[in-house]
């Protein structure tokens, strides 16, 4: 049974619920599309992340294999050295992007301009160009993945809200409007039958006097 | 004051509230609609590609989308491209709506989906089926005029006196692709996808697609 809204019976309070109901029947409508875009973007998301994820473990486990091989043809200390000489700071554009009112980060690898190795290409082999290649892929790999899982936890906290905001449209809010509303009609229906009677019986009396 | 409007002002404040928050709700679905479109040539140009969006925030743009665009376009298309396209939720929840400009859209939206969009046909969900094979199509259908004009001229009227009740058309073979996902339809600025057709467009254009929320409901499309 839903509520009734206090409120004083008169005509603008109705019409100020009549109001009040278009509104929310116009939110509830634009906050289940949004809902059911946002699940859409949700199991896109949650799609892409398993897909994403998978091919992080594939190429980080290449590169591992291909890292203890060539650790095994140079030996650790040599290859040590060599990659101590290729740091290089890893470039990533951030920006957001908006899905339906929720703001996902949005990260982009940035590719360097030269393919600049640092290490020495003579005192290596093949095995460590491998390993650094696999490793550019993983570390591109590591920047999808986390864009993909922070997205997917904002949307996810947005789909827990809005689904809050939609049952409460349903269940609570629209209901007890459309109640009161309804209640507020029959009052003043009553009234003006009310309002009828005694003036038939005042017609009754004026008749009476004369 | 009688006892039954002693809550009122607390009724009032907290109705107050929740007309805000309700208001609030219209204002945030919108709030990542970019301030003005730009041209792929111009978004290709820039550093950082990216828009303004309503809200003062900006939104980037992948280069990698940008790039996947620009290969399927030639340079006069990748001037007539404006980006974000907008994609309209209409009343229909199994359907949305890619607002276009030109007919550069329909030719990504249809790379992209690996399917072509049919032309002409009206909009309306059960008028999409196309008609029986014994209706001669040619004659009814008018083409097209190019879409990009501006002017705002009304939707062009089939000469047929009475079109065939939606009903009583069927779904022959050729309605659908060979991934079993019926074909979109193309009308004037406009292009309707069904929602998996909407999924894959966005897994591939997300940062060059943006939702776009009707605040005032449209009336249902029907057949002309």
């Amino acid at each position: 049974m839903p509520q009734l809204i206090r409120v004083r019976p008169t005509k603008i309070e109705l019409v100020k619920l009549k109001r009040r109901l278009s509104l929310a029947l116009r939110v509830q409508k634009i906050v289940k599309d949004r809902l059911s875009i946002l699940t859409m973007e949700f199991l896109q998301t949650a799609r892409e992340t398993v897909e994403s994820k998978r091919n992080l473990l594939d190429e980080m486990s290449q590169m591992y294999r291909a890292l203890s091989i060539a650790a095994g043809y140079h030996g650790y200390v040599a290859l040590e050295k060599e990659l101590l000489a290729s740091k290089a700071d890893v470039a990533v554009t951030t920006g957001l992007r908006n899905v339906a009112g929720v703001r996902i980060p949005a990260l982009e690898f940035k590719e360097p301009a030269k393919s600049m190795r640092g290490y020495s290409l003579l005192e290596t082999s093949s095995c460590v160009d491998h390993g650094a290649q696999l490793a550019r892929k993983s570390l591109k790999a590591i920047v999808e993945l986390a864009e993909l899982q922070r997205g997917l936890e904002l949307l996810g906290m947005e789909i827990n809200r809005t689904k809050r905001i939609t049952n409460a449209l349903e269940y609570i809010i629209i209901p007890s409007l459309q109640a009161t509303i309804h209640y507020l009609a029959m009052k003043f229906e009553e009234r003006d039958r009310e309002e009828k009677g005694r003036l038939k019986r005042v017609k009754v009396l004026l008749a009476r006097k004369e | 004051m009688p006892a039954q409007y002693s809550g009122d002002e607390g009724q009032s404040r907290y109705e107050r509230m929740l007309q805000g928050y309700l208001s609030g709700e219209l204002r945030i679905v919108n709030a990542g609609l970019p301030r003005s479109q730009k041209t792929l040539a111009v978004l290709l140009r820039e550093e950082y590609p990216h828009l303004l969006c309503h809200d003062g925030s900006t939104q980037l743009i992948k280069r990698k989308e940008l790039d996947y665009l620009a290969s399927m376009l030639d340079a006069g298309e990748q001037e007539a491209l404006l980006l974000p396209m907008l994609i309209e939720l209409g009343g229909d929840q199994s359907q949305a709506t890619i607002l276009c400009a030109g007919e550069v859209e329909e030719k990504v939206i249809s790379t992209i989906l690996n399917m072509p969009l049919r032309q002409g046909q009206p909009l309306s969900r059960t008028s999409a089926l196309p008609p029986t094979p014994t209706t001669p199509t040619t004659p009814t259908t008018p083409t097209l005029p190019p879409a990009s004009t501006t002017s705002p001229t009304p939707p062009a009227p089939t000469t047929s006196p009475s079109p065939p009740a939606p009903t009583t058309l069927s779904m022959p073979p050729t309605s659908t692709t060979s991934t079993g996902l019926p074909i979109s339809t193309r009308e004037r600025e406009t292009i309707t996808l069904y929602r998996p057709q909407l999924a894959l467009l966005r897994k591939t254009l997300k940062t060059t697609t943006q939702y776009l929320f009707p605040q005032k409901n449209r009336p249902p499309q029907t057949p002309h």
